[in-house]
């Protein structure tokens, strides 16, 4: 028996080393770079977690692939828009955000990065500033100017070796601390900006300051994260673990963890003692879900979630180039971390026995996956076309749920069932102004209902363009879009352009009028609303050649909307059968006549709801025999509902 | 008395329930029929209805709501102003059951008993509603003000769970004990023809005394009342009930499951009678 104990011992001992030292790990599937990698960083840091703070050295290399010559380089500072409630970030939110009061925060509540040394060859810097392109806010540190000791010409590569100090805030948004022991470090270290070509062809830093409404854009490379921390603590983070948890000599309690990430346009890491790791597969990708102990019942459905979404997007968008996928479901004071997503690394949000029947945190892990491909592969900027990924990215939200899950996809509890993509048209047709800024409006300019327009307004478009172009067809236009601008940082053109040729490819109804739709559906504000005002049949005195009595069969539609989308029309006879026609949808009123032996019963407008954009679909239709038992369900349904409210309140009387 | 005995005492009283249940069935058809027509007005020759039999109703709701919400929405302030109006009506339909229960079952005896009684009756009823008000006050304020703290102080949401399940079950205890002392109270003034301020006092004394006995009864009658919820709506969702005639048939049975309930607060009646 003692053997037995023994032997059991030395496996799980042997198990343990096993899962400490997983070394040498391949962060891409490729062995050849998959960008340009422009950007590169080399890290060595120390984290201490009672002060929440990282201190260390940071080498950049960085690339001009301009024509021009680089004579100062600019840096996103994102940390220190947690620096006090002066910095523009901050004093957009009137000292409350998120429900979160800051007033009264004490100084260890504030955050801050801060460069305390910057060297480009022998040569120290020392002219830096903050700069604040954006707003005229000079107690904004969220952007920093380093002037060259040496100039970079186009081709050449910059190496500035930076030293550095970061302290996370108690967490307002994203990064920060919770407590003592929750530690989430995203947009932490100086980033360089981004060197790029505008639409009118100038060349300039694009390096907005930190805004409301506004996240991020980077440029791709690698990433080389060395981290020295205390033992206790479980850590995960982007790319993959090349060391983890390494003892140091002469450092009793501390270890080391080294990260290795390529072709990624950013690096967030998360430390806590009390994380719980489990670990799955998919292919050629290690799964990673770090989860506090209390969600351990929740963990199987959000690996599920990461498994389905890998598969839906290998099978329809492209292929995972990334061996790693690490998700964090935060702890409940780490919530205000969650719901985010950085390269290989995602953060969702989940609670202590959620339902199985409402599956919105399956739902927001595979919005926060989808991300790895609309913002991380394709690298949009998200200060500027949002669209670009929050949209894109809440269309596959709704395809992978409703290929998993089917109509009821996001809940399914008691009878009560929805789908995802018409909880995110609702999202949008039920907003209260929908004359709000354009979809392709600059993010941090946006006027009006932000999530309603730029995620499930542009979701609903892209519902649309599926149902004119056929499930296949947009398959190819996307996966066409992904393999052309994979690793670059794709703008509106290069996506509208993918859209008319796949609608030249594939002729539809909306062939003809797809440059007027795109103009309507993303840069103006412009809604669809069809409907049919009336239907009447009555016979007309006249027979036809065989004798037949012949109706006059008419109908009016109407286009309530300013929005004009060619439409097909299906008249549905009295005899069972029904034709289809097509209306250009261009008149405010559409009479519909015919003289036929059959008498029209009813009309419905779009009657397959390829334009998913209409705002009403109730209105589509007319019928002159209407079917009430679904009224009448709904109205015993409220009697017996009225019932039972006034029984349970009378009780005490 | 036995469980069956108790409820066949209460079903005893077939007249007595079918009033009650018709009073109730006439207020809630003037909201019943005005969504009728508010749902005929704005979709009623629409195709969409055939979506409303089914389950999957979510798309022709939502477009109806944001489309016509404006004429939708009174009939929730209505709904709001019919609970008022029931509270008074239950004290006098109450005293008539409570005069039935305790002095005679005749055909008339709910109206002479709701009209002899309803002053006294409505006057229990404000007094045991504000004890209940406050109690639930006193019970969930503490915990529902400290949420937002804990959110951001706790790593787990497990304590607030089973806390607030915690503070559910007691809060359920401090009703039922209310629930008790009024349903005391109406017997005092009934059978014993005591002023009302006196009748309360000793309703809730008797309350503390006799609650815990009675609680394994009024669980079973809980249980009984969850389970033809859980039952109501297993069925709602069948597809069987997605033809014209199906609908009538669910309404049928949403009825029996009103009138039944009915039944059961007669027959909790007819059991703390006889606990005093």
């Amino acid at each position: 028996m003692r053997w037995i104990l023994v032997f059991i011992l030395a496996l799980l001992i042997t198990s343990q080393v096993h899962t400490q030292d997983d070394v040498h790990c391949q962060p891409t599937i490729s062995d050849t770079p998959l960008s340009e990698r422009l950007a590169n960083y080399i890290f060595n840091i120390n984290f201490e977690h009672e002060q929440h703070t990282v201190t260390g050295t940071e080498k950049i290399f960085w690339k001009n692939n301009s024509p021009d010559t680089i004579r100062y380089i600019r840096l996103y500072m994102y940390l220190n828009a947690f620096k006090g409630p002066e910095s523009s970030y901050l004093s957009e939110a009137n000292m409350n955000i998120m429900g979160q009061n800051l007033r009264g925060r004490s100084e260890d509540d504030w955050g801050y990065v801060n460069v305390t040394k910057a060297r480009q060859g022998d040569n120290v810097i020392t002219d830096m500033t903050y700069v604040q392109p954006d707003d005229d806010n000079d107690q904004d540190q969220s952007v920093l100017q380093i002037s060259l000791a040496q100039d970079i010409l186009p081709g050449e590569t910059m190496i500035l070796d930076l030293e550095f100090a970061s302290k996370l805030p108690r967490t307002i948004a994203r990064s920060g601390f919770a407590n003592h022991d929750f530690n989430h470090f995203v947009h932490w270290y100086p980033k360089m900006g981004v060197y790029e070509e505008d639409i009118t062809g100038k060349w300039d830093w694009n390096c907005h300051q930190f805004l409301r409404q506004m996240e991020f854009y980077g440029d791709h490379g690698n990433y080389d994260v060395t981290i020295e921390l205390d033992d206790q603590f479980v850590i995960g983070g982007s790319g993959c673990r090349q060391m983890y948890k390494e003892p140091i000599a002469g450092k009793e309690g501390r270890v080391k963890t080294r990260f290795i990430a390529h072709d990624v346009i950013d690096f967030g890491w998360v430390a806590s003692p009390n994380l719980v790791e489990y670990m799955d597969e998919w292919e050629h990708v290690e799964i990673r879900l770090l989860s506090p102990p209390a969600h351990a019942s929740l963990t199987k459905r959000l690996l599920d979630a990461a498994k389905h979404s890998l598969q839906y997007f290998d099978d329809h968008v492209g292929v995972y180039p990334y061996s790693t996928l690490t998700m964090l479901d935060p702890p409940l004071h780490g919530l205000r971390s969650g719901f985010m997503e950085y390269p290989t690394y995602i953060t969702g949000g989940s609670f202590y026995s959620f339902p199985k029947g409402i599956r919105s945190m399956e739902s927001l892990m595979v919005h926060e996956f989808s991300h790895q491909y609309f913002m991380q592969i394709l690298a949009n900027n998200e200060k500027e076309d949002p669209w670009l990924d929050e949209g894109f990215v809440t269309f596959y939200e709704d395809c992978v749920m409703e290929d998993w899950h089917g109509s009821s996809s996001l809940i399914d509890l008691f009878g009560y069932k929805v789908g995802n993509s018409s909880f995110t048209r609702n999202e949008y047709a039920s907003m209260s102004n929908k004359r709000t800024s354009p979809i392709t409006t600059v993010g941090y300019e946006f006027i009006g209902d932000y999530k309603g327009t730029i995620y499930s307004k542009t979701a609903t478009v892209l519902q649309t363009l599926k149902r004119y172009l056929g499930a296949d067809q947009f398959d190819e236009m996307i996966k066409g879009y992904f393999e052309s601008n994979k690793f670059t940082h794709p703008r509106k053109a290069d996506f509208i352009s993918v859209v008319k040729e796949a609608f030249a490819k594939y002729p539809n109804l909306l062939s003809s009028s797809i440059d007027r739709f795109l103009v309507d559906a993303l840069d103006e504000s412009k809604i669809v609303d069809y409907s049919v005002i009336n239907v009447g049949s009555a016979p007309s005195g006249d027979k036809d050649d065989d004798g037949n009595q012949l109706y006059h069969n008419w109908s009016n539609l109407e286009r309530k909307g300013d929005f004009i989308v060619p439409v097909e029309l299906r008249l549905y006879w009295k005899d069972g059968s029904w034709t289809d026609e097509v209306w250009d949808g261009v008149d405010p009123i559409h009479p519909v006549y015919e003289l036929s032996t059959k008498q029209l019963q009813a009309i419905d407008i779009d009657p397959e709801r390829k334009l998913f954009l209409d705002i009403d679909f109730n209105n589509n239709s007319y019928t002159l025999a209407p079917d009430n038992g679904g009224i009448w369900k709904y109205a015993t349904r409220s009697i017996y509902w009225v019932q039972n409210i006034i029984q349970s309140a009378s009780f005490l009387m | 008395m036995g469980l069956i005995e108790i409820i066949k005492s209460g079903f005893s009283k077939p007249r007595l329930i079918s009033i009650v249940y018709m009073i109730q069935l006439i207020l809630a058809l003037t909201i019943g029929l005005q969504v009728y027509q508010v749902f005929g007005a704005s979709i009623g020759n629409s195709l969409s209805l055939e979506g409303l039999k089914e389950g999957n109703a979510h798309m022709v709701i939502n477009d109806l709501l944001n489309t016509h919400g404006a004429s939708l929405s009174p009939l929730l302030g209505q709904v709001r102003w019919m609970v008022i109006v029931y509270l008074i009506v239950a004290a006098f339909v109450h005293g008539g059951i409570w005069y039935s229960i305790i002095k005679q079952y005749e055909k008339t005896s709910i109206w002479v008993g709701g009209s002899t009684y309803f002053l006294r009756m409505l006057i229990i009823g404000i007094v045991m509603s504000l004890i209940f008000i406050i109690w639930s006050a006193l019970v969930w304020g503490p915990y529902l003000s400290k949420i937002q703290y804990w959110m951001e102080a706790l790593a787990s949401e497990e304590p607030i769970l089973w806390g607030g399940i915690a503070i559910a079950v007691l809060w359920s205890f401090g009703a039922v004990f209310i629930f008790v002392a009024s349903c005391f109270c109406k017997i005092f003034v009934i059978r014993d023809g005591i002023k009302v301020r006196v009748a309360m006092w000793k309703g809730i004394k008797a309350s503390f005394k006799k609650t815990w006995k009675c609680l394994p009864v009024l669980f079973a009658f809980f249980m009984i009342l969850a389970l033809l919820y859980i039952m109501h709506s297993l069925v709602d969702d069948w597809t069987l009930f997605s033809t014209t005639i199906g609908v009538f048939v669910l309404f049928l049975i949403q009825q029996l499951v009103v009138w039944i309930k009915i039944g059961l607060r007669v027959s909790t009646y007819e059991y703390l009678k006889g606990r005093l």
